[in-house]
């Protein structure tokens, strides 16, 4: 018997009785539509997160002043650490000293009686590659602009879009107004880069207005010295442990003090969230299996009461020429038949599942060839392990006992 | 060479500690064209008989030449081989396959033969209209009456040009009527040449046939030609 009659016959059998078929088939569904989803939502937010912090920058170190201990106002870090960094320390490709203007300053709209509250952020033209902006229209600040204390700024293609109803080169040297609790400050626009945050034009007019201006001038405007931190980006990432012991002891000494600072690699940070997910994802995909595993058990229940049904047709077929291999593979490709069209089925519901979830917590959920290879593979692999034992019974049932049975 | 020669069979059966011989030193056999009916009571070890030569089962001591092979030892599969090239088998309760039409019942012996779906049909039509039921091939077992029923599985046992037919009570579930339809669809196929072998009981039904075994108590007891055969052919019964 070759195998596409031995298919059909077994296509003809499952689909004979459809509601025990489709009852048979529902574990593996519920099994494989699960797994998808967990994959597919776990790979979404997984990309979700890398690209949140591809804009920040990877392979960035973050130099903070430690929180919560005995600060002296000698330990706080300020310009003179930059440049004592920027002089002192090899290795380093870009650093960009941060200072974070008031939380609570607004930028003038178009309409002038509308205000947008705004992020401003202080710092030096190496910020560009920090921040991995992608500058669209003029100029990046730069160090020129930080010596000069130039009160100028680069905004966001948003930004510039709800300021100056338009975003182009003629907003290159126009104004904008800041108001905060220090007074009004006008700036000029000297560049505009891209927005890349997708969430952030869900909110439109909650989320600030990015803004960032030279530091100096920043400093200025809201009355302060003390940086919120230092973003390096280094020559060579492998080596960010040496790096990070070289740049705190430099500081140390500068101050001459210890352990007032700590380095974040946002590289660790990627890897740290990523390796939580995944966990999350394999416990989860664990509980999945145990559900396949009862829907296989389910699937030898069903192909052990066919057998017994059909105890009486195997022997006619035996008797007519079938052989023991040819009962035997008849069987075992129906239970791949029930398990493979449940995995199938199990691929659609979980993508839909995935999109369903997805538009719930608001994450694209992503499928992977090897999801889909995977899914058609685990529920074979089910009909075969699980379909192998009824069809051994059937293939070594006695001719003529079978016959017999009524 | 004698199609089938059965040299000093035994087939013991054990049951718990008990041992039953059901066939003891059998001795038998047929030649090509005969038209064999094998006779006995309940527990004679006719059907025992039946089996071995229908090669569903293996004798426990002897020899069995079927076409000149000796096919008492062999495997599972290369019996299950000439089961499906070799014997035709038709049965006391038809025994065809309920979800499946004459035509493709008749069609499975063809598919273990690994024949091509064309050439399965066509020969299994000629089969069908062999026994005459050239029409409702389309229908389904349960939608045919008792002889039409023994018609297709005739057809079944013909179709892969068995060198002989094994026919268990093929009567024994038909009215009178039918059961003469069937003995004359037998004498027919044996007039062109068929070797037929019967297990009956009824013995109206062995005079159909040329030579009757009768068996008692896992012997043979009697082997007789039959006399005042009872001919169909023509007009007449």
């Amino acid at each position: 018997m070759n195998l596409y009659e031995c298919l059909k016959s077994s296509v003809r059998n499952v689909f004979s009785n459809k509601m025990r078929t489709f009852l048979t088939m529902l574990g593996i569904i519920i099994g494989i539509s699960s797994v998808i989803i967990i994959v597919a939502i776990g790979n979404g937010s997984q990309a979700a997160i890398e690209k949140e912090f591809d804009t920040f920058g990877t392979g960035t170190l973050k130099v903070s002043l430690v929180s919560s201990k005995n600060i002296d106002t000698r330990d706080l870090l300020t310009m003179d650490d930059y440049y004592m960094l920027k002089d002192d320390v090899d290795g380093m490709k870009y650093i960009a000293p941060t200072y974070s203007g008031s939380n609570s300053a607004y930028v003038k709209l178009l309409d002038p009686t509308e205000t947008n509250k705004a992020s401003i952020t202080g710092s030096t033209g190496d910020y560009k590659f920090i921040n991995n902006d992608t500058l669209l229209y003029g100029r990046y600040i730069s160090d020129n602009d930080v010596e000069m204390r130039n009160n100028v700024c680069v905004i966001q293609d948003t930004t510039a879009q709800k300021v100056f109803d338009e975003c182009d080169d003629d907003v290159i040297g126009q104004k904008i107004k800041i108001e905060s609790w220090k007074g009004t400050t006008k700036l000029t626009v000297v560049g505009i880069t891209e927005n890349t945050d997708t969430s952030s034009s869900e909110y439109s007019s909650e989320y600030p207005e990015e803004i960032i201006m030279p530091i100096t001038t920043c400093m200025k405007v809201f009355t302060g010295s003390a940086l919120s931190g230092l973003s390096i980006i280094i020559d060579n990432p492998e080596q960010s442990e040496a790096m990070q012991t070289k740049i705190l002891s430099a500081l140390s000494n500068f101050h001459d003090n210890s352990d007032k600072y700590y380095i974040e690699d946002s590289t660790d940070i990627v890897d740290s969230i990523n390796s939580i997910l995944s966990y999350v994802t394999i416990f989860i995909s664990f509980v999945a299996a145990i559900s396949l595993l009862v829907g296989g058990i389910g699937v030898m229940n069903i192909m052990m009461v066919t057998v017994t049904e059909r105890t009486k047709e195997i022997g006619i077929r035996k008797a007519i020429g079938a052989k023991n291999k040819d009962i035997l593979l008849q069987f075992i490709s129906e239970a791949i038949i029930l398990t493979g069209m449940g995995g199938l089925l199990g691929l659609i519901f979980g993508w839909f599942g995935a999109l369903i979830v997805g538009k719930i917590v608001d994450i694209t959920p992503i499928m992977s060839i090897s999801a889909i290879v995977g899914a058609i593979g685990i529920s074979t692999a089910i009909g075969i392990i699980f379909g192998v034992t009824p069809a051994k019974k059937a293939a070594a049932l006695d001719p003529i006992e079978a016959l017999r049975f009524e | 060479m004698p199609l089938l020669k059965l040299e000093n069979i035994y087939k013991k059966y054990n049951q718990g500690e008990l041992a039953v011989m059901a066939l003891k030193d059998i001795n038998l056999t047929i030649e090509e064209g005969e038209f064999v009916s094998i006779m006995g009571t309940s527990g004679s070890g006719k059907s025992t008989m039946m089996n071995i030569l229908g090669c569903l089962d293996r004798p426990t001591e002897g020899e069995y030449y079927l076409d000149g092979e000796d096919v008492a030892k062999f495997r599972d599969s290369k019996l299950a081989d000439i089961r499906n090239r070799k014997i035709g088998f038709v049965f006391q309760s038809f025994n065809l396959l309920p979800k499946l039409s004459a035509l493709e019942n008749v069609e499975l012996p063809m598919i273990y033969a690994g024949a091509k779906r064309k050439k399965r049909e066509k020969t299994a039509m000629e089969a069908l209209a062999k026994v005459g039921l050239g029409e409702r091939v389309r229908h389904k077992p349960n939608e045919l009456s008792g002889g039409q029923r023994q018609r297709v599985a005739i057809a079944r046992a013909l179709v892969n040009n068995p060198s002989i037919l094994m026919a268990d009570e093929p009567t024994g579930n038909l009215d009178s009527r039918s059961t003469v339809e069937i003995m004359e669809i037998f004498q027919k196929l044996n007039d062109e040449g068929a070797t037929v072998v019967m297990v009956t009981h009824e013995p109206d039904v062995a005079q159909f046939t040329k030579r009757i075994v009768v068996f008692k108590d896992g012997q043979i007891t009697d082997d007789h030609p039959v006399v005042n055969r009872t001919l169909s052919g023509g007009a007449e019964i």
